[in-house]
């Protein structure tokens, strides 16, 4: 709901519906003084309007490029917001993990086998066969040690004479 | 653009890396060719074989040992490696898989171009496989097979 002051501004320019008018002009106490204050006001707009003719601009253009730049120069820089994953910190970020699974894998990882510690394994002859039925293979384990031995019956002979090298 | 520091850095991490990898999977295999004789007195054994001495004494009864040659290279699955004392004479070998504990190969004793025996071995780290390989005048010819 417009209070009294608007309604009279609205009434005052004109600018009040018709509807509202009737009921609006009953409120008010000096009708006739209320209409001659209208009528002046009417009349000092339009002289306004008649004698305040605006002086076009000289030079616009630079005057706007002159009034941006001093806007420029007066408005603080806006702080630039640092990119959560910059390219350099990605780079960094990027070989310290592989320095790191480098060092991991040489120091951390077992380099030997990967049976439980201290584990001793023999090596093994799975098979062991000879096309010349003059001849027979078996194998054994070492007395005393890890060592497996294959050990071939006949396995044919070098003269001496002949060299090995 | 990626600063120098940076890239040094990714460059020096993936070489680590790589480096690491290698050295996890560094697993060697010693071949010998070693010839065992009976002397009085015994003779002064390779420092490469005085682990070995006392069980190749121990199986094929002889008191001086000479290695006559050996090789160290990496093993891996598919690896294959030929030891030619002689035309007649050689041992090839052949990775064909690997465990956690062993690594299985398969070897083929060659004289006179025919195969004297083929075998299947799992070699275990450090337990070393002793062949009985022909005789060679009055000495016995010995190859020893060792994961390291």
């Amino acid at each position: 709901m417009k209070n009294f002051e608007e309604r009279y501004t609205a009434w005052m320019d004109g600018t009040m519906e018709a509807s509202e008018t009737d009921a609006f002009e009953r409120e008010i106490d000096d009708l006739e003084a209320a209409r001659r204050d209208r009528a002046d006001w009417s009349k000092l707009g339009g002289l306004m309007r008649e004698c305040l003719v605006p002086e076009p601009m000289p030079h616009p253009d630079f005057v706007n490029s002159q009034v941006l730049d001093a806007i420029r120069r007066e408005t603080p820089a806006p702080r630039e917001r640092p990119a959560l994953f910059p390219i350099r910190r990605l780079v960094f970020g990027g070989a310290f993990l592989v320095v790191l699974a480098a060092v991991a894998t040489a120091f951390l990882l077992p380099r030997d086998f990967g049976g439980p510690e201290g584990a001793v394994y023999a090596s093994q002859v799975i098979s062991a066969q000879s096309p010349d039925p003059k001849l027979s293979a078996y194998a054994f384990q070492a007395p005393g040690g890890k060592g497996t031995v294959l050990w071939i019956e006949n396995p044919g002979f070098i003269p001496a004479g002949q060299s090995l090298k | 653009m990626i600063a120098p520091r940076a890239a040094l850095v990714l460059f020096a991490g993936i070489a680590l890396l790589i480096s690491a990898a290698e050295g996890r999977g560094a697993d060697r295999i010693w071949t010998a060719l070693v010839l065992a004789t009976q002397e009085t007195p015994p003779r002064e054994v390779a420092p490469e074989l005085e682990p070995f001495v006392n069980g190749l004494k121990t199986v094929f009864g002889y008191n001086s040992f000479y290695l006559l040659g050996d090789k160290r290279k990496r093993i891996g699955k598919g690896t294959e490696e030929w030891l030619v004392p002689t035309k007649e004479f050689s041992l090839r070998m052949r990775c064909t898989d690997r465990d956690a504990v062993s690594y299985t190969v398969a070897l083929e004793l060659f004289l006179k171009e025919g195969v004297v025996v083929n075998s299947e071995v799992k070699l275990a780290r450090n337990a070393p496989l002793y062949i009985r390989g022909p005789q060679w005048g009055k000495g016995q010819l010995i190859f020893i097979l060792e994961v390291r």
